[in-house]
């Protein structure tokens, strides 16, 4: 698998929210609604400090996706490590919204299509996605997958991440996804 | 898995889920509802805090942290700059057949980079959600008159031709002129980004004064305290990405100024020591190493007490202020009345983290201090900015790497008075300008010097028109401000209003003040226009081309309203032909033409020099920082800064407090809007639908209030209605409630237009007291 990986730095996010928006407008996805979503966590008492994290959920694109699986429609789509949903085969019925493990695909009321990140699967050779493009705080990052060690991107059996989080304050739990 | 269909209650927040198959996560099962596997998913993530925060710079390469894409090339795609707020980020717009497609920030870096002013193609929520305001349902698309025979407010409108309203505007404006002298007209401005001069122009040719509704709370009084001081605007310019350590103080650059957070998260990643002041734990505060969580409105006695520990314990930068500044011996013995323990008790921050901070700052240099209109909004402007200023100049911080620098302005070869020909003023003129007396440095001559160009106060207008004394204003000439939901203590700014005799509203939107006015005129946004800047909020050191990229309706520039209405009004000496000449015109403001901006793309860019005093000296009266200063003497101000404390508040109106025991401040910005802009826009305003009333669980528990409950607070002007954000990231006394909402929800209602800072003028909204009832009353 080549092409590049996004790694969330959770510590540089600001909340400024321009991923959210700029992924809903260049997605065409209705008001409400977005592939990605900041989640805040906290501010609560850690070592004597008031801690605050904002962290920036997207689609991990698993290994074994459960929404492949949960899909009647077959409209979600595993390509070249990317997860997609195919909008025009989408049907509305929620399945997938209910299997994702991590709560992580979205459903657009207006539009009755779920929606969740693919990372922009194509445009990544002239230009990161959308959020990445518009992240002011440095929290998403775009890497060519050959610039990161084995230790970061790789799972135990030897598939490589497309999403990976980093902490610079935290240790960060690794999971399976 | 498939199919699997049942009922079951999620395991955390007990609400139901339909459908569901099972949470697994490290093999533990769990039945949660979607948005509660994305918290445990979060909580599982985030691991423990380490000691010190690691830099990552091993694991990723640095350069992926500026992933930066080709521009795309092709006729469609225009550059302009982005004005949705003040910083002008560069933009590249897809326009198909006159129809707006995409909307991106200009992923090209400026040549001579001086990363801290380029947005590297990024845009922030306002900027990409213009597309939404541009062809938004509600815009204007023509001029319009309130229907003959109808009542103000009624909201019957008919539509006019450009040519029969500028002929009703005009004559109107004459007509007054001629009858009760100009300044029965009023003109008013909002924060016309991106035409400052051109309206400052247009009023200093007619011969009238403007009102700038929000430059005495925002802007001036920073303005003029680093022109007194440095005889510049240092404090403006913080080099960030070069500092060791920033100070930012009351501001939060991700929701306002996104350029700086970004720079201040590119030092602080590489480890830079970060230290906010903030009553409330704001996104910035929470990346903070030291977080001072400030009494609202006590800025300069916690300046002052910085002050004084880093001279108590000889921290100051001693050649800078050998060879560079005069009055250190009288700042000292000033300084000497604020020790900690006193600014302790006053700020309510702990005298431990002002001293450690105070020595950051002062040891752990090149450090940058990083400030906005918080600073402004209090009892002693003057004095609150000042005291920030004289930090930077005691650390010696001054127009160095790192610290706080001076712009390089990009070739300006024209002056102020030539550019908004404030040479045009006489000495008669200041005297009719209402605040003239009190605040000369916002109204009198003084603000030649300091400031721009003399503005009115806004307090002080309203009472004239309340008590048509000493003069009457009958007509109101409005542009792009909605001063009904923006100016402090709505309710008595409307009734001032309600005196007019005609009232003209330009906008994009009819708007609570469009709706009082008798002609509206329709204005384009900044997709619209064309102007060439450099302006120190835009860039430290380029110039950059904003170009026309589309029109809509029959909706006209700001730029060419301003100019048709001029030429009508017999001031063609000083206006242009047509928008191109004015474009051409603004660019030889530069000395520059305008063929070679655009031959350069856009932008031109200067190297940033430092120290550049060390060639030419300071532009004060001695030459040097005037950690004293005789000029503020002359005009009856204190020549050194000081502390008074908020007129209303527990210390200084105790009968007050105890029918209004909380401390209001009506900060705390959204990344959603722009004061009251971008408000009609769907997705932002589903995103942020109240305004939210930031509050301690302790305070909410006293009321009763849970996180989401509806609240009115209540002052001695008005009451506001808001929905409760509780959070531990506040004072137990404080409540915070940002502003911009319409009608009940505007916290405006409830802020005080009067106990003006001193010289200046500026409203108290920082430090205000409020009652909460639970529930909207």
């Amino acid at each position: 698998m080549s092409g590049n990986c996004l790694v969330i730095n959770i510590d540089r996010c600001i909340n400024c929210l321009s991923c959210e928006i700029a992924c809903q407008i260049n997605h065409n996805i209705s008001p409400g609604t977005s592939r990605l979503q900041i989640l805040k966590r906290g501010p609560a008492e850690e070592g004597g400090k008031l801690i605050l994290d904002y962290v920036p959920l997207v689609c991990l694109q698993c290994k074994d996706s459960y929404c492949v699986d949960s899909c009647r429609h077959n409209a979600i789509v595993k390509e070249n490590g990317y997860v997609y949903i195919d909008s025009k085969a989408c049907r509305g019925c929620r399945e997938c919204v209910y299997s994702c493990p991590y709560g992580l695909i979205f459903y657009d009321e207006a539009r009755k299509k779920a929606e969740k990140c693919d990372l922009c699967r194509g445009i990544e050779d002239k230009r990161p996605p959308y959020c990445v493009a518009n992240c002011w705080g440095g929290a998403l990052m775009w890497v060519p997958l050959a610039k990161l060690s084995e230790t970061l991107v790789c799972r135990d059996d030897g598939t490589k991440k497309r999403v990976v989080y980093l902490s610079q304050r935290r240790i960060i739990n690794e999971l399976d996804y | 898995m498939q199919g699997e269909e049942r009922r079951s209650r999620c395991a955390i927040c007990k609400g139901t889920i339909i459908r569901t198959n099972r949470c697994l996560l490290r093999g533990e099962v769990k039945d949660l509802c979607p948005d509660c596997r994305k918290k445990f998913f979060v909580e599982r993530l985030a691991g423990p805090l380490r000691e010190d925060r690691v830099i990552l710079d091993r694991i990723i390469p640095l350069e992926c942290e500026e992933y930066v894409w080709r521009r795309p090339e092709g006729r469609e795609w225009i550059k302009t700059t982005c004005f949705g707020c003040n910083q002008g980020c560069d933009a590249i717009v897809k326009v198909v057949q006159g129809e707006i497609k995409e909307i991106h920030g200009d992923p090209r870096l400026l040549e001579d980079p001086n990363p801290i002013m380029s947005n590297g193609g990024r845009l922030c929520v306002k900027g990409l959600s213009e597309i939404d305001r541009f062809y938004h349902k509600d815009r204007l698309t023509h001029p319009l008159r309130r229907k003959p025979g109808t009542e103000r407010g009624e909201g019957k409108w008919e539509r006019l031709s450009w040519d029969d309203a500028l002929d009703i505007v005009s004559g109107k404006i004459k007509e007054y002129a001629l009858k009760y002298g100009k300044e029965s007209i009023l003109f008013s401005s909002g924060t016309n980004r991106g035409w400052p001069e051109l309206f400052d122009r247009f009023v200093n040719a007619f011969g009238s004064f403007r009102i700038g509704p929000g430059l005495a709370q925002c802007f001036l009084p920073r303005l003029t305290a680093g022109k007194i001081t440095f005889g510049g605007v240092a404090m403006e310019c913080p080099d960030i990405e070069r500092s060791r350590t920033i100070l930012v103080w009351g501001v939060n650059p991700p929701a306002t100024w996104p350029k700086k957070a970004r720079s201040i998260m590119k030092a602080w990643a590489r480890g830079a020591k970060l230290i906010v002041v903030d009553p409330c734990l704001s996104e910035t505060a929470s990346k903070a190493d030291l977080w001072l969580k400030i009494r609202p409105g006590t800025d300069s006695a916690l300046a002052l007490g910085m002050i004084n520990v880093i001279i108590e314990e000889g921290l100051w930068d001693k050649e800078f202020v050998e060879n560079w500044c005069v009055g250190f011996e009288q700042l000292k013995a000033r300084a000497a009345d604020y020790p900690l323990d006193k600014v302790s008790r006053i700020t309510w921050v702990p005298a431990d983290k002002i001293r450690e901070a105070a020595i950051a700052y002062a040891v752990n240099t090149p450090s940058s201090l990083v400030e906005c209109l918080a600073i402004e909004q209090n009892a002693d402007t003057i004095s609150t900015c000042r005291a920030l200023a004289i930090l930077i100049a005691l650390t010696g911080n001054v127009d160095r790497p790192g610290g706080n620098v001076f712009p390089v302005q990009c070739g300006i070869v024209k002056t102020p008075e030539d550019v908004r020909l404030s040479r045009l003023f006489g000495e008669e003129d200041y005297k009719k300008i209402p605040g003239n007396k009190e605040y000369p440095l916002l109204s009198g001559e003084e603000s030649f010097k300091y400031g721009l160009t003399p503005v009115a106060h806004n307090a002080s207008v309203w009472n004239v028109l309340l008590e048509g004394k000493p003069f009457k204003i009958r007509m109101l000439y409005n542009q792009g401000s909605n001063i009904l939901r923006s100016q402090p203590n709505t309710n008595k700014v409307r009734k001032a209003i309600s005196n007019l005799e005609f009232i003209v509203d330009v906008d994009h939107f009819l708007t609570e003040t469009g709706m009082l006015a008798d002609v509206v005129l329709p204005a384009g946004t900044w997709l619209e226009r064309a102007s060439v800047h450099q302006d120190l909020q835009v860039s430290y050191n380029s110039v950059h081309l904003q170009e026309k990229v589309a029109s809509f309706g029959e909706a006209w520039s700001d730029v060419r309203i301003i100019n048709e209405l001029a030429k009508r009004l017999g001031l063609s000496e000083y206006f242009f032909s047509d928008e191109e000449e004015f474009l051409h015109w603004k660019a030889g403001v530069h000395g520059l033409s305008l063929d070679d901006i655009r031959k350069n793309g856009g932008i031109i860019t200067k190297p940033m020099g430092y120290f550049k005093f060390k060639k030419t000296g300071f532009n004060t009266p001695s030459g040097k920082v005037e950690l004293y200063s005789r000029a503020l003497e002359e005009i009856g101000l204190d020549p050194l800064p000081g502390y008074r404390e908020p007129a209303e508040s527990p210390l200084s109106s105790p009968e007050l407090a105890k029918e209004y025991p909380y401390i209001l401040t009506t900060g705390g910005r959204s990344p959603l809007f722009r004061h009251t802009e971008l408000r009609q826009i769907e997705r932002l305003v589903k995103k942020l639908p109240y305004p939210p009333a930031v509050m301690h669980p302790d305070l909410a528990a006293r009321h009763g209030i849970s996180n989401g409950d509806k609240v009115t607070a209540v002052s001695l002007r008005g009451k506001v209605h808001a929905v409760a954000e509780v959070t531990p990231g506040i004072d137990p006394r404080v409540i915070q409630i940002p502003h911009g909402w319409a009608g009940e929800m505007n916290v405006n209602n409830l802020t005080s237009d009067t106990n003006c800072a001193p010289g200046i003028g500026s409203a108290q909204l920082r430090g205000l007291l409020c009652k909460l009832i639970k529930g909207w009353v």
